[in-house]
């Protein structure tokens, strides 16, 4: 596999890498099924496409689930948002002209990127537990530990030895190493082409990684979240020079995303916000929808799951909302509420209680604090 | 575990792989539901011979394929899709510019090439693998590659590749 090769499975995953809601029934399939075995039994002619063809005419929706009836929100910030988001582990040295541009936690493992181009090095701190399987190395060749030295005294495995090898793509190799009785960590590295020296370089990095626990640092802090939102998947990207970008994502379950990015370049999945109705907070350009949708904002905005607000405010219903703020030091912040968030958020003024309980830094690092608080 | 149990618990647990693979093939996410939805249902109807096959998960994704490539031909998707309402989530933050680049030079690929790139490079097949899954010969599934990849290029030209991609 080619550089060009690798660049595209690597996009392909990038485009499919966010969990979405599904509405697949399985009962229905079930039903259908049945229904089309039934016939073949008794010998009716149905074909299958046309019958497998109403199958999909029957979608139901699955059941969402876990809906909270408490309508009571409390402000007071809890443990678990002060506990969220501890950075593991640091790079204490990255080869020169390579810097960190990623760093965020998903499912409970928190993950930090460098980079230089198109070679980077991506080290992953495994939630408290044993070490994860393996998994799959590529064209499903199934992983396999692969004896390795250990670093600076932790035991360590391949998972995927630098090539050549079944499943290894020139330029990569993945370190599995037990940082403690119960952390497993793993260092990726997809080398620059023409790199030889990648065990070499990829053991320097491991023996120099940080194990510290540090507050994650963001570009805006939160002030108090109520009850019943819980912090989620993040990530913090830091390179505005590259395709990795410059951008943060918050996801709070359930149903409550934020992102933040520098001034004019709004990731595109917010690009259906600009037409939405305008007002100004703060100061600020900003643009809002939220459910009920009235007027002529409707018909406009109802196919993309986002509803034209009635410029009470607060969202009457605690329907999906939806709100962008331009331009507060540098920077654009875009707020995405669920119906269920939003019932959540309602009392305590919506998706714009929320903004006006947000402190925006600058695209400064240096300027940014902890989330909460 | 009664055999409709056994179906029950797998399918439930590919659903979300079987969306996004479907979801690169058609580049929409709502289509691709229609099609995991009738794949799924043929895997039913499949299934007392499914459950005793070695690789469930490639024999449930050429299904899939195979409703994708079928729909291409028979263009049943113009009055099956019926149209929902919208989800009850925020629009997910997912794609930066050059994904929507990426969806797009996608989309100006043949089916058969997409569901090549997609089997390829998503999926991690072999050539060999690819072409038994859409059912033709590793040469062709070859040349089909070799085309898409140079259609993105060009589609992608504007910056470098890994750029647009990353």
């Amino acid at each position: 596999m080619n550089k060009e090769e690798i660049d595209l499975r690597a996009g392909l995953r990038r485009l499919t890498d966010q969990p979405r809601p599904l509405s697949i029934s399985v009962e229905t399939a079930r039903a259908k099924g049945r229904r089309v075995l039934r016939r073949r039994r008794v010998g009716t002619a149905v074909g299958t496409a046309a019958a497998v063809g109403v199958a999909a005419l029957g979608v139901l929706a699955l059941p969402s689930g876990g809906e909270k009836p408490d309508g009571s929100v409390d402000l007071s910030s809890s443990s678990a948002q002060h506990s969220a988001y501890i950075a593991r582990a640091s790079f204490g040295w990255l080869p020169k002209g390579y810097r960190p541009t990623s760093t965020g936690f998903e499912n409970g493992t928190f993950y930090l990127g460098a980079s230089k181009g198109d070679s980077q090095f991506f080290l992953q701190m495994f939630p408290a537990g044993p070490e994860p399987a393996l998994g799959s190395l590529r064209g499903g060749v199934p992983a396999k530990a692969v004896p390795a030295p250990s670093v600076g005294g932790h035991a360590a495995h391949w998972k995927q030895p630098p090539p050549p090898g079944a499943g290894t793509a020139p330029g990569e190799a993945k370190l599995r190493i037990q940082f403690g009785p119960k952390q497993w960590g793993e260092l990726e590295y997809d080398a620059a082409p023409g790199v030889t020296d990648i065990k070499t370089t990829l053991y320097k990095v491991a023996r120099a990684i940080k194990l510290r626990d540090t507050p994650q640092t963001f570009p805006l802090r939160l002030g108090r979240v109520p009850v019943g939102l819980n912090p989620g998947n993040v990530d913090v990207l830091t390179d505005s020079h590259s395709g990795i970008g410059w951008q943060t994502a918050i996801t709070f379950e359930p149903g409550l995303q934020i992102s933040v990015s520098l001034t004019g370049h709004t990731p595109t999945q917010w690009t259906f916000m600009r037409g939405a109705p305008k007002t100004t907070i703060d100061g600020h350009p900003a643009t809002h929808l939220m459910e009920p949708f009235t007027g002529a904002e409707a018909g406009k905005f109802e196919n993309d799951g986002a509803h034209a607000a009635d410029g009470s405010g607060v969202n009457p219903s605690g329907g999906s909302e939806q709100l962008c703020v331009h331009g507060v030091h540098g920077l654009d912040v875009c707020y995405s509420a669920t119906a269920q968030a939003g019932k959540l958020l309602k009392s305590t003024g919506g998706l714009i209680g929320l903004y006006k309980r947000t402190t925006v830094y600058t695209a400064d690092p240096s300027t940014w604090t902890g989330l909460f608080g | 575990m009664t055999s409709d149990e056994r179906y029950t618990e797998y399918v439930t647990g590919r659903l979300e792989w079987l969306h996004k693979i479907a979801f690169l093939l058609c580049q929409d996410w709502a289509h691709a539901e229609d099609l995991v939805q009738i794949t799924i249902t043929r895997l039913y109807v499949h299934w007392r011979r499914a459950s005793k096959v070695d690789n469930l998960d490639g024999y449930t994704r050429t299904i899939l394929m195979r409703v994708f490539l079928a729909e291409q031909r028979t263009g049943w998707r113009k009055w099956v899709t019926a149209r929902r309402p919208p989800p009850d989530t925020p629009t997910a933050p997912v794609d930066p510019d050059m994904g929507l680049d990426l969806r797009a030079a996608l989309l100006a690929l043949a089916p058969r090439q997409r569901a090549s790139v997609v089997l390829r490079f998503y999926c991690d097949l072999s050539v060999e693998q690819t072409a038994e899954i859409l059912g033709c010969s590793p040469g062709t599934i070859k040349s089909q590659t070799a085309r898409a990849l140079m259609t993105l290029r060009h589609d992608l030209r504007r910056s470098p590749l890994k750029e647009r991609l990353a």
